[in-house]
C-alpha cells in the first residue's frame, strides 16, 4: 500500500501494510477483464458465425485473432491477482518512522497467518530517480533505480515468521541522496516487499518511505 | 569570466556541507540603465525532465551602487539540503548568480553542497529488483 | 554520463535548438511580413513534437528584442485553462502581444472569452495541432532530415552513434522531434531504449 509519506523526520514509528490495495488490484482486473472480454464476444462470434456460413469476414476475424489473446492475458492476470490475495500478509514497523542518513532504524517486520505457506520472502530498500518532462501538451515520465539493497531474503518461512533488522545507511558513503522533491524531478525511495508461495507468482508490494539528510540542526 | 561581473569565494573554496557559511567577494560595472543588483543563491536540476530552480536566498543592492565599479562581500548559511547530486536522469547543482535589474545581464558560478564535499554520484543499476513482466504490465 | 552533461539534456535542448526558418527554406522576413499580411492575428499548426513551443520561444525572443510586451501562456492536459493572474493580465491588451501555446485545451466558453478579450491586442498567436479560428501564419511538417540537422547541432561528437537509430524512432513517433530527442539521451546516458 502507498502510504502518506511520514512528515520529515518523524520520530514516531511508521507501521505498514498492505491494506486494500491486493483487494482493490483485484476488483479492478475483474472490471477491465468483463469490459474487455464483453466486447470481445462479438467480433469473435461474428467472425466464427461468418465462417460457419461459408461468407468469412476477414476484417473481423483478423480483428479477433487480434485483440482476442489480449482478454485471455487479462483472465491470466486477474487470477495473478486472486492468487495474491491469499498470499499471506505482512506487517513492517519503522522505528523511527523515518530514516535518517548517518543513523540507525529499526525494521521489525512480521508475516501474519499461514507463513509457513510462503516460499521466499525477500525486503528490498530501493532508491529512485523520478524526472517528468514536459512540452507541449505531453508529459512524459521516467523512473530509474539507482540504489538497491536487500535488507532480508528468507526461504525457510517455518523457522521464522518475524524478526527485525537494523538499518544504518552512513552519512559520508557519496552514493546516497536523500528523499527530495521538486516540481518536476524527484529522489524516492521504498521498501519492495516480495512474498512468493509454492507454485505461485511472486507478489510484490511496494511502500514509500523519507530517508533524511544529516541532521545539521539548520 | 564575465568582463561586467565577477564572483570569488573565501580562499578559492568551492565545496561545502550542509550547514556550513558560503562567503566572499563580488564584484560589479554596469551600465547607468541598471537599477539593482541583485545576489541569487539557488539549486537548479538538469537532465530529462523540465528543469525545476529554487531559489533559497538573495541580496539586493539598490540603485545608488550602480554606474560605477563594485565590490561588496557576501555570506550566506547553506541550508540542510537538497545536495548536490548526478544521476542518470537528473543532476542538481547549487550556484550563486548575480543579475543587473532590468536588463537581466549575469554571471553565475557553480559549487557543490554535500555531506562529503563531493557532489553525491547515482549509480546506474541495471536489471534492479527483478520485478515480474506481468506486475510492470499492472504498475 | 552525467545527467547534466547529456547533450540532450532538455534544457540543454531548450536553450541551444532554436528555430531556424532556413531550414525550410524560409527566412524571418518572409515569416513576419505574412504576420502583418494577416493583421497579426494567426495560429500556428502542426502534430505532436513538430517544434511549436520551439517557434513560440524563438518568435518571442524576436518581439522582445523589438521592445514588444509579449504575454506568454501555456496550457496542457494537466493546466486547461487560464488563471484569474492570466485573464487579468488580458485587460486593455491594446499594446501587448500574446502567444497562447496549446489553444486547444480551452473549453468552448474558455475559447470564447479568451478571443473577445484578445480581440483588441496588437498581435495575437496561438498553437493548434489543426487549423482553427484564426488564418495559419504556418504548418509545421517537419521531415527527418530536419531531425538529423537537430541532432547535429546539438551532439555533433554523438551524431555517427546516433543516425542509425533515428530513421527507426522517426517511425515509432510519428514524426515526434521531442520523442526522438529523448530516445537520444537515453542512448547516451546508456539507459536502454534502443528499437
Amino acid at each position: 500500500m502507498k502510504k502518506k509519506e511520514h512528515s520529515k523526520r518523524d520520530q514516531n514509528p511508521q507501521t505498514i501494510k498492505p491494506g486494500g490495495k491486493r483487494l482493490g488490484k483485484f476488483f479492478a482486473m475483474v472490471a477491465f477483464s468483463l469490459v474487455w472480454n464483453g466486447i470481445m464476444v462479438f467480433p469473435i462470434y461474428f467472425s466464427i458465425k461468418s465462417w460457419q456460413d461459408g461468407t468469412p469476414d476477414v476484417f473481423i476475424s483478423f480483428m479477433a485473432i487480434l485483440l482476442g489473446p489480449a482478454g485471455l492475458l487479462m483472465i491470466g492476470l486477474m487470477f495473478l491477482r486472486l492468487f495474491a490475495l491469499f498470499n499471506p500478509r505482512h506487517t513492517l514497523t519503522l522505528t523511527p518512522g523515518t530514516i535518517t542518513l548517518g543513523e540507525p532504524t529499526n525494521l521489525n517486520w512480521q508475516i501474519n497467518g499461514k507463513a509457513h505457506r510462503l516460499s521466499r520472502f525477500t525486503i528490498y530498500l530501493v532508491g529512485l530517480e523520478e524526472a517528468e518532462f514536459e512540452r507541449g501538451t505531453d508529459t512524459v515520465s521516467v523512473t530509474k533505480v539507482f540504489f538497491e539493497k536487500v535488507l532480508i531474503d528468507i526461504q525457510d518461512l517455518k523457522k521464522e515468521s518475524t524478526g527485525s533488522l537494523e538499518i544504518d545507511l552512513p552519512a559520508n558513503s557519496g552514493k546516497l541522496m536523500p528523499s527530495w522533491e521538486s516540481t518536476h524531478n524527484r529522489i524516492k525511495w521504498a521498501l519492495y516487499v516480495r512474498s512468493k508461495m509454492s507454485r505461485c507468482p511472486s507478489v510484490t508490494d511496494k511502500y514509500f518511505i523519507t530517508i533524511n539528510p544529516v541532521a545539521t540542526g539548520i | 569570466m564575465s568582463e561586467t561581473f565577477t564572483i570569488h569565494f573565501d580562499e578559492g573554496k568551492t565545496e561545502f556541507r550542509p550547514g556550513e557559511t558560503i562567503s566572499g567577494t563580488i564584484t560589479w560595472y554596469t551600465p547607468p540603465s541598471a537599477e539593482s543588483i541583485v545576489l541569487r543563491l539557488y539549486w537548479f536540476t538538469s537532465g530529462r525532465g523540465t528543469q525545476d530552480i529554487g531559489v533559497v536566498q538573495k541580496r539586493t543592492w539598490p540603485a545608488s551602487f550602480t554606474g560605477s565599479a563594485g565590490c561588496e562581500r557576501f555570506a550566506f548559511v547553506l541550508p540542510d539540503e537538497p545536495y548536490s547530486f548526478s544521476g542518470t536522469y537528473i543532476s542538481l547543482t547549487w550556484a550563486l548568480k548575480i543579475i543587473a535589474l532590468p536588463n537581466e545581464e549575469s554571471f553565475k558560478k557553480d559549487f557543490v553542497v554535500s555531506p562529503t564535499g563531493k557532489e553525491i554520484g547515482l549509480d546506474n543499476i541495471r536489471n534492479a529488483v527483478n520485478v515480474s513482466w506481468y506486475q510492470k504490465i499492472w504498475e | 554520463m552525467k545527467a547534466c552533461d547529456n547533450p540532450f539534456a532538455t534544457d540543454r535542448v531548450e536553450r541551444l535548438l532554436r528555430y531556424k526558418p532556413d531550414w525550410i527554406e524560409t527566412d524571418w522576413a518572409s515569416i513576419e511580413d505574412r504576420w502583418s499580411k494577416l493583421n497579426r492575428r494567426v495560429t500556428l499548426t502542426g502534430r505532436h513534437g513538430s517544434g511549436k513551443t520551439t517557434f513560440l520561444d524563438t518568435w518571442q525572443e524576436r518581439l522582445t528584442s523589438k521592445h514588444q510586451h509579449v504575454i506568454r501562456i501555456f496550457l496542457n492536459r494537466e493546466t486547461r485553462s487560464l488563471t484569474s493572474h492570466q485573464w487579468e493580465a488580458l485587460n486593455n491588451p491594446a499594446d501587448k502581444i500574446i502567444l497562447l501555446d496549446g489553444e486547444e485545451q480551452l473549453d468552448w466558453s474558455d475559447r470564447r472569452k479568451f478571443y473577445r478579450e484578445t480581440r483588441t491586442a496588437a498581435g495575437l498567436l496561438v498553437t493548434r495541432h489543426k487549423k482553427g479560428k484564426l488564418p495559419t501564419l504556418l504548418h509545421l511538417e517537419p521531415d527527418i532530415n530536419i531531425l538529423d540537422l537537430c541532432v547535429q547541432h546539438l551532439a555533433p561528437a554523438h551524431y555517427s552513434r546516433l543516425a542509425p537509430y533515428l530513421p527507426t524512432w522517426w517511425r515509432q513517433s510519428s514524426g515526434n522531434i521531442r520523442q526522438v530527442l529523448l530516445n537520444c539521451y537515453d542512448i547516451l546516458a546508456d539507459t536502454p531504449s534502443e528499437p
